[in-house]
């Protein structure tokens, strides 16, 4: 009984050696610990808010027009969503009466 | 389309415009030119009416990917229309033909503002939105604006006694869910299209239908035509409009007209005369061109002195698709019948050599041992598509599913005021309170009534010799403007 227990035993005892010495190897995924400078960075990035100007790969003119309200637009829009003074200036086409005939 | 009132047509809605539209940072006249000034003279000199009418310049410093391609496209360039006349005429008349085109064709061309701010000019002009940038053109004040006595009188269902597209009445599909941006603009690949067939196919049937096409596809009738013998019109259209005489002049004030002496509703089957990898077909549907040659004569004598280079029937693609149709119903109403094929007699004496590449001689007799094929075969139903209002009997159910009704993503098309709010599972037939998209109310009948067997099948096909037995199409005065 005992002969044939003890190969067992050492089977078990070898295969708990291996497992501990892989665990072993295996690399290390626990966070490292953030670098002091690199954190106050990030803090005061984060208190400063964005900066002041946009920053964009588009010329300096073209963000300012677009950031600035619009004259011309206001002006044309004046008129032009104006539906009566629209109707006033209207010059309505006088369709002259067409000679078509068939499918066209 | 009722004509948009002249002070309509250059109302800008401020609100919307402003707050929603992305183009409402660009400045008015960063765009359309003129002088920023209360005086509207002034205010106006110098000012673009439509920026996009050089597509590049007015759009294609942000859009860049599409407006060089749009600049050369067909919508653009008309350049379809050159191509046909050009190869009827020679050389010495094109500068001539230009000058016709200027009158009579040239307001059909669309900018990229014809359809994504404004109506074409050839429905009268007028922003779609109060100026709002409508990413989807709608339909129909787009589309169907220019594309109207065929392509719009066959989708629709206009033209008295033939149903509307399938598509239309079970999907409420648009223009846009079969024809990409990429074909309307003209973008690879096709960007090298000298005349709109020279161009790959698009759409095709089997984009959506790819399990129902040919050999594999369970549908007897498809599996034994395969799929390089028919265009699916073949089967699956009905009766079209063809026209032969479109005459155009002027009056003494310089307004251009037209007129159309000889037009009939008929569905004839041609030889494809330009069998393509992309267009493998043997038979397509095949209609008379609109010009004789004479069209253009108030211009000069025979401007279209090569008029017979090309067949005056052409590959045609009608809109007016069904489920099914007279000639689909059983084998014996195409093979062997010659009514509804371009056979010989239906052409012109003067035309036929030309039509050689497109003249079927006789109806195809049936092959060999189709008795016995016959006999597996179930008995075909008993009514075509007929009726098509209210899709009850289509016969299209089957088709589009369980219930016919649209998709959400089938119904996307800019469209909104025509399909209305609720757009779930709604009736087929024509979409009612909506004037405005149906001009002068078509007649319900129009889109409704069966197509009688007796004008499908027997006298009323095409005439021999030209001489056309009239089925006026549903007018559209408003359309045009009569």
């Amino acid at each position: 009984m005992q002969k044939s227990f003890r190969p067992l035993l050492w089977g078990t005892v070898g295969g708990l050696l291996i497992l501990a010495a892989l665990s072993g190897c295996s690399p290390d995924t626990s966070a490292p610990d953030l670098n002091q400078d690199a954190r106050d960075e990030r803090i005061r990035q984060t208190q400063a808010g964005p900066p002041a100007t946009p920053i964009a790969l588009v010329p300096e003119a073209t963000v300012l027009a677009m950031a600035t309200p619009n004259t011309t637009d206001a002006i044309c829009l004046d008129c032009h969503s104006n539906e009566e003074l629209l109707r006033e200036l209207a010059v309505e086409d006088e369709e002259p009466e067409s000679l078509s005939s068939g499918p066209g | 389309m009722p004509p948009v009132e002249a002070w309509e047509r250059v109302y800008i809605d401020a609100e919307t415009y402003t707050v929603s539209d992305v183009h409402a940072y660009i400045g008015c006249t960063a765009c359309h030119g003129g002088t920023t000034s209360y005086n509207m003279d002034e205010a106006h000199t110098g000012m673009l009416e439509d920026p996009s009418a050089d597509p590049v310049a007015g759009c294609g410093s942000c859009h860049p990917d599409i407006a060089p391609y749009a600049a050369e496209s067909l919508h653009m360039t008309l350049e379809g229309y050159d191509t046909a006349l050009h190869q009827r005429s020679d050389p010495a008349n094109y500068e001539t033909l230009e000058q016709m085109e200027t009158y009579h064709c040239n307001n059909c061309h669309a900018t990229c503002g014809d359809c994504h701010v404004s109506q074409p000019d050839s429905v009268g002009g007028g922003l779609l939105e109060g100026h709002v940038f409508v990413e989807t053109p709608p339909m129909s004040q787009t589309c169907t604006a220019c594309h109207g006595s065929r392509v719009k009188n066959e989708y629709y269902g206009l033209n008295e006694g033939i149903p509307g597209d399938v598509h239309l009445r079970e999907a409420r599909m648009a223009c846009v869910d079969c024809h990409t941006d990429a074909e309307m603009h003209g973008q690879p690949p096709f960007d090298q299209e000298a005349h709109r067939y020279d161009a790959p196919q698009s759409p095709t049937c089997e984009s959506c239908h790819e399990d129902q096409i040919g050999v594999g596809s369970g549908i007897p009738e498809h599996e034994v035509h395969g799929t390089d013998l028919l265009s699916c019109q073949v089967c699956h259209s009905t009766d079209y409009t063809n026209c032969t005489n479109c005459h155009v002049d002027r009056t003494e004030d310089d307004v251009p007209y037209y007129s159309v002496e000889e037009h009939w509703t008929t569905f004839l089957i041609g030889q494809n005369p330009d069998r393509t990898t992309d267009r493998p077909y043997k038979y397509v549907t095949v209609r008379h061109v609109p010009v004789d040659i004479d069209s253009f004569s108030a211009y000069g004598d025979d401007l279209l002195n090569n008029f017979l280079n090309r067949p005056t029937w052409s590959y045609a693609t009608p809109h007016n698709t069904q489920l099914d149709t007279q000639q689909a119903l059983t084998c014996t109403n195409c093979h062997g019948n010659d009514d509804v094929f371009l056979t010989p007699d239906k052409v012109a004496p003067a035309e036929l050599e030309a039509n050689l590449p497109v003249i079927v001689e006789a109806a195809p007799a049936f092959p060999e041992g189709y008795e016995d094929y016959l006999a597996t075969q179930e008995p075909a139903a008993e009514t075509p598509a007929e009726g098509a209002s209210g899709g009850e009997t289509s016969g299209d159910a089957g088709f589009w599913g369980s219930d016919g009704s649209a998709t959400e993503d089938e119904t996307e098309s800019g469209d909104a005021g025509f399909w209305g709010a609720d757009e779930s599972n709604a009736p087929a037939e024509t979409p009612a309170g909506d004037e405005s998209f149906w001009g002068d109310a078509p007649d319900a009948e129009s889109t409704a009534a069966p197509s009688g067997d007796e004008s499908f099948w027997g006298s009323e096909s095409a005439p021999a010799g030209g001489e056309a037995v009239a089925t006026p199409p549903a007018t559209d005065a408003d359309f045009w403007g009569g």
